[in-house]
């Protein structure tokens, strides 16, 4: 989305500015009269895993470079990126997590965030390599799908 | 044991809850009962720390069971698919009460 309303916001790679960026993102999101009270929670969830997944990419490779985050709003149809300038990493090297009736699921503790991201928001994309991971988040705060 | 939860379980959150949960362990709590009606948000990281909490009270042949869900932790278990892997009680009395009779009360 290249027009509309655009918040950027740059933060310390550190876990207490991830509540920050949430107030602010579901804020700007919130703003259409029309956007519903459910689909920014769901953007808030999505907002806080992409943050969280960028906290600790930068804690993994040790630099203290600022994560980035842009949202851009053009009424109801929100995108968001994320930035981070961590190692990257292999998206076919994300754990299956087992099904809950499986006797085995309670071993899992991790490896949910990103299956998450992709089921609460509309559209999900991410670009990862050796500079940095860009996560982008698409919306339409409006509708909740069936 | 009752456990109150209060603020946000996010990355920042879960540490000191994480801890609780294996100090308790270490201790021999095996029937523990989470209080969630002040947790104002949850999402991954904290489903992780109660999934790590539920299991090391059922190893130790106990229980777990999370009381006071507010709707955003209720419908986050649930978008999660993780809701059926825990034991939930509307209320703490109900939930101690629960603890007290189930199969792990010996």
């Amino acid at each position: 989305m290249t027009d509309g309303d655009e918040v950027v916001l740059r933060v310390p790679a550190k876990s207490d500015y991830i509540a920050l960026v949430r107030v602010v993102l579901a804020a700007a999101a919130a703003i259409e009269p029309d956007s519903r009270d459910d689909r920014i929670d769901d953007l808030r969830v999505a907002v806080s895993e992409a943050v969280t997944n960028a906290v600790e990419s930068h804690k993994a490779a040790g630099t203290d470079s600022h994560v980035e985050v842009r949202c851009v709003t053009q009424g109801n149809q929100v995108e968001v990126t994320v930035r981070d300038r961590g190692p990257g990493f292999d998206p076919d090297d994300i754990p299956v997590v087992p099904d809950a009736e499986s006797a085995d699921r309670l071993l899992f503790e991790h490896g949910l965030g990103i299956p998450l991201m992709r089921r609460l928001v509309d559209k999900t994309d991410i670009e990862t390599g050796d500079k940095g991971t860009l996560v982008r988040l698409i919306i339409d705060t409006s509708l909740k799908p069936d | 044991m009752v456990i109150s939860v209060i603020g946000d379980l996010d990355l920042s959150g879960v540490p000191a809850l994480r801890s609780a949960s294996i100090e308790l362990a270490a201790d021999g709590w095996n029937r523990v009962v989470l209080d969630l009606g002040a947790v104002e948000f949850i999402d991954s990281a904290g489903i992780g720390v109660l999934i790590g909490l539920r299991r090391r009270c059922i190893a130790a042949d106990g229980e777990c069971v999370l009381a006071e869900m507010t709707t955003q932790v209720e419908q986050l278990l649930r978008s999660a698919e993780v809701d059926q892997l825990f034991v939930v009680s509307s209320t703490v009395d109900d939930a101690k009460s629960l603890i007290a009779q189930g199969p792990w009360a010996t």
